[in-house]
């Protein structure tokens, strides 16, 4: 019953259980009980909203488990931050900027350690990455997007859209989430600047870039002449 | 070149869908003569094919209750809230200040001050906690809201007084002005927004609500009076708190539970607590009850559970008020909506059965409510299920809408549910009842001896109003109905079914010989008003069957005597009506007296034909 739900919310892309007069006022009640320690409460909350935080967070994180994860600890936050809800907006994009907010450290800790690495965008140095990430450091043959393989042996769609799933966890943090939120959230720039805490302009700009930097590394893919 | 950069913004757009169509036009035109925006727009649309390819996420993989669990298990493990309040980062401190500036800082401690001091609902914050923490914690980005309420405070200014003084000066004094001499009952909008103005050309707009909160419990009653109905207009959830509070101050609280009433439903938990004061609490059910709605409802059902502790419904804990009766005269007054709870109280308080039942009569369009309530009734054989469909079984009997029959009439052909479904069809005032016992008799879900045993009270009910379903059939030309009528009525054997017998009798749709039983079953149960009816009827039948004119014939004599059925004689204008008379009085059995009233039917009526019968060898 409750995963029949959950697709459906995600069927109906940003619907949630708080639209509507009545929805609202449920869960302002909920919120208001929950701020006093109502634990009950607050199981309605996540129980109306975990289905788009972590529709959210696998479409930022990329994997089940680091979703899953992500969108707990989403929920996790939200509590203890609840007394700052304002009201002044849907509970459910404040929950996303939060999801937001985990990603992007998560991002960023990430790009600390030394086995990851962030991809670079200049051609010049395309070649020297595509060698490094041809294979992994246990010595196993990965299929990096720059990996040497010929356009013609992986022209197709299907090929496209998986190194487009590569070469998105390979961009920066602050260009790659803009460009999730606008391309797979199918929030508007004024959305995503909520979320993300940057002027619409900005998160205009970040989007444009990232969808460059993203032709640049994906470039030879996506003409089937390989031209 | 400007071209190609006018392109590739237009690039941009066409990719977001933003593109007007004069400048599609244009792109494409562009893209016609440059091949390198074309490629890269041709790139860029590929680009964004291959996302719509992404695979969503998986949530069929989520399992809902454990991910509630996981929350809970990541809460236990966590610091309780006040102590992860948030934690400025240093460079946003810097950035608040640069942009806000002295007087800006200046005022962000004030409200800063306000919050603090008006929102006990919210984690109890120590200020000296929070700067201290800005200078030494690392950034926290989980909590988006925080992070510039701290950093105000951090940048804030310590000689404040006298902004702060101000400030409270200038919204008291707006709150004083706009909305002098407004009662309680008083419309307020136009103080609201007088206000709004007032504080705006202030530049105070931002943090009205958490300002204004501070002025519901000031000193001036005029003031808090004044603060109370702009958050009550205003309706925040946030601000009930500190109308609730005002509650408790004889003076502020009916401006009070006015305000709570002017939030709507947001208010009702509000008013829900001025239930509890033997003073308050008239004033906050008539609020209650103007406000409405399902939570309206819900809160006085849950005081009229709570209020059967002693007799009377009363008790100690609750002398002074409301009392049972009044509460249920609230529910009745909220209309349909507290169908629903009257039932659930029926369910809690099998004591109370009657009296909340009655309360149900009372709810103008209860019934409407009922019925969208019977499509949600549960199935199964679970207590509580039998037990809710019990209910709303006896609610039906008790409202009896007619458009609760085909629910009964499935309840009827369910074994578990068919005593009470067929106890409350018994019971049914009108004849409106019979199409649906009707339907249970012919399609044989229900046993034909109980259809029967229900049907008696029916007809003894409304007699009338089987007459007239049976005119109703004839006219329409439903045979299978009349014959079905004529079937069920036969069976049920009372008298009350006399007339509605006699209409079939001399309904022509039906065979002669079903007229026949139908003519003769009015004189066995001795029914006057269908004996009176076949009279009327009667000529009609002359050139019907003669044994149906002899069957009427028997049956208005037999139950309107000889007096009267020699009239019905002469007003058929036979020759030689005494004949008839006297076959009608022969003392021999029912079928030969019968057939003996028919042979002188037909010598009076075709008399050329009789002889000739009679002559021939």
């Amino acid at each position: 019953m409750e995963r029949t739900d959950l697709s459906q919310r995600a069927d109906e892309g940003q619907r949630f259980p708080s639209d509507g007069w009545e929805g609202q006022e449920v869960e302002a009640r909920r919120i208001e009980a929950a701020r006093g320690g109502d634990r009950e409460a607050f199981d309605g909350l996540v129980r109306d909203h975990y289905g788009p935080v972590y529709a959210t967070a696998f479409r930022l994180i990329g994997n089940h488990e680091d979703a899953e994860d992500l969108a707990q600890e989403c929920f996790a936050r939200a509590y203890g931050a609840l007394a700052w809800y304002r009201h002044d907006g849907p509970f459910a994009a404040w929950l996303r900027r939060i999801v937001v907010h985990l990603a992007h450290d998560r991002f960023r800790a990430a790009g600390r350690r030394p086995e990851s690495h962030g991809v670079p965008l200049e051609p010049g140095r395309r070649a020297a990455r595509a060698e490094h990430s041809a294979t992994s450091p246990r010595g196993e043959r990965e299929p990096a997007l720059a990996a040497g393989l010929t356009p013609a042996s992986q022209a197709g769609a299907q090929e496209l859209t998986r190194l487009l799933g590569e070469a998105l966890r390979r961009l920066p943090a602050h260009l790659r989430i803009p460009l999730v939120l606008r391309t797979l959230e199918g929030l508007d720039y004024d959305e995503i600047a909520r979320a993300t805490g940057v002027t619409p302009a900005t998160a205009r700009t970040q989007v444009m870039k990232a969808r460059r930097a993203l032709r640049r590394l994906l470039a030879p893919y996506l003409r089937e002449d390989g031209a | 070149m400007s071209g190609c950069l006018h392109s590739r913004r237009r690039i941009e757009l066409a990719l977001d869908g933003r593109l007007a169509l004069e400048e599609r036009f244009e792109l494409e035109a562009h893209l016609a003569t440059c091949s390198a925006c074309a490629r890269l727009f041709a790139d860029l649309r590929r680009l964004e094919e291959a996302f719509q390819r992404l695979p969503e996420p998986p949530l069929e993989r989520l399992d809902l209750e454990a991910a509630v669990a996981g929350v809970r298990a990541a809460l236990d493990a966590r610091p309780r809230p006040a102590q992860v309040l948030p934690r400025a980062p240093k460079h946003r401190a810097r950035r608040s200040a640069a942009v806000a500036g002295l007087a800006a800082a200046g005022l962000a401690v004030a409200i800063v001050l306000f919050e603090r001091g008006s929102s006990p609902a919210e984690p109890a914050t120590d200020q000296s906690a929070v700067l201290d923490d800005v200078d030494t914690a690392a950034p926290t980005a989980a909590t988006p809201d925080a992070p510039e309420e701290s950093a105000v405070v951090a940048d804030a200014p310590q000689d404040d007084g006298t902004r702060l003084a101000e400030l409270r000066t200038l919204l008291r004094e707006g709150l004083s002005v706009c909305f002098a001499g407004l009662g309680p009952g008083d419309a307020a909008g136009e103080a609201v927004a007088r206000f709004e103005t007032w504080s705006r050309e202030a530049g105070r707009e931002w943090s009205l609500r958490r300002n204004v909160e501070t002025f519901a419990d000031d000193g001036d009653p005029a003031v808090a009076c004044a603060a109370l109905r702009y958050l009550g207009l205003r309706g925040d959830v946030l601000s009930r708190r500190a109308i609730e509070r005002a509650c408790d101050r004889p003076e502020l609280s009916a401006t009070a539970i006015a305000a709570l009433a002017d939030m709507g439903s947001v208010g009702i938990p509000g008013l829900a607590r001025c239930l509890q004061e033997e003073a308050l609490w008239r004033e906050a059910l008539a609020r209650l009850v103007a406000i409405g709605g399902p939570e309206a409802a819900e809160v006085l059902e849950r005081e009229v559970a709570h209020g059967l502790l002693g007799p009377g419904g009363v008790s100690h804990a609750r002398q002074g008020l409301a009392t049972r009766e009044v509460l249920v005269e609230g529910l009745v007054a909220l209309g349909p909506v507290a169908v629903d709870s009257l039932l659930r109280l029926v369910q809690e308080l099998p004591a109370l059965e009657e009296e909340l039942f009655y309360a149900l009569t009372l709810i103008e369009g209860g019934s409407g409510r009922l019925v969208a309530l019977l499509d949600k009734a549960p199935d199964g054989a679970r207590p509580d299920a039998q037990h809710e469909r019990a209910t709303l079984v006896a609610a039906v009997g008790v409202l009896q809408p007619s458009e609760a029959l085909p629910w009964l009439a499935e309840l009827a052909a369910d074994p578990d549910g068919r005593a009470a479904a067929l106890g409350v069809l018994a019971a049914w005032e009108s004849a409106e009842v019979l199409p649906t016992l009707l339907a249970l008799f012919v399609e044989g879900r229900v046993p034909e001896e109980e259809v029967v045993a229900v049907t008696r009270p029916v007809l003894a009910r409304d007699a009338g109003g089987v007459t007239r379903f049976a005119e109703a059939t004839a006219m329409e030309g439903e045979v299978l109905a009349a014959h079905d009528l004529l079937a069920l009525l036969l069976s049920c054997a009372h008298s009350a079914g006399g007339e509605a017998l006699a209409v079939l009798a001399l309904a022509e749709l039906l065979p002669d010989d079903e007229r026949l039983w139908a003519a003769l079953a009015v004189g066995e149960l001795g029914d006057a008003l269908g004996a009176e009816r076949l009279a009327r009827g009667l000529p009609a039948l002359v050139a019907a069957d003669r044994r149906l004119l002899a069957a009427c014939l028997v049956t208005i004599h037999a139950v309107t005597g000889r007096e009267e059925a020699g009239y019905v004689l002469e007003r058929l204008g036979l020759a030689e009506p005494a004949r008839v008379l006297l076959a009608l009085q022969d003392p021999e059995p029912d079928a030969l007296r019968l057939n003996h009233v028919a042979r002188e039917l037909s010598r009076r009526l075709h008399p050329k034909e009789a002889k000739t019968r009679r002559s021939t060898p």
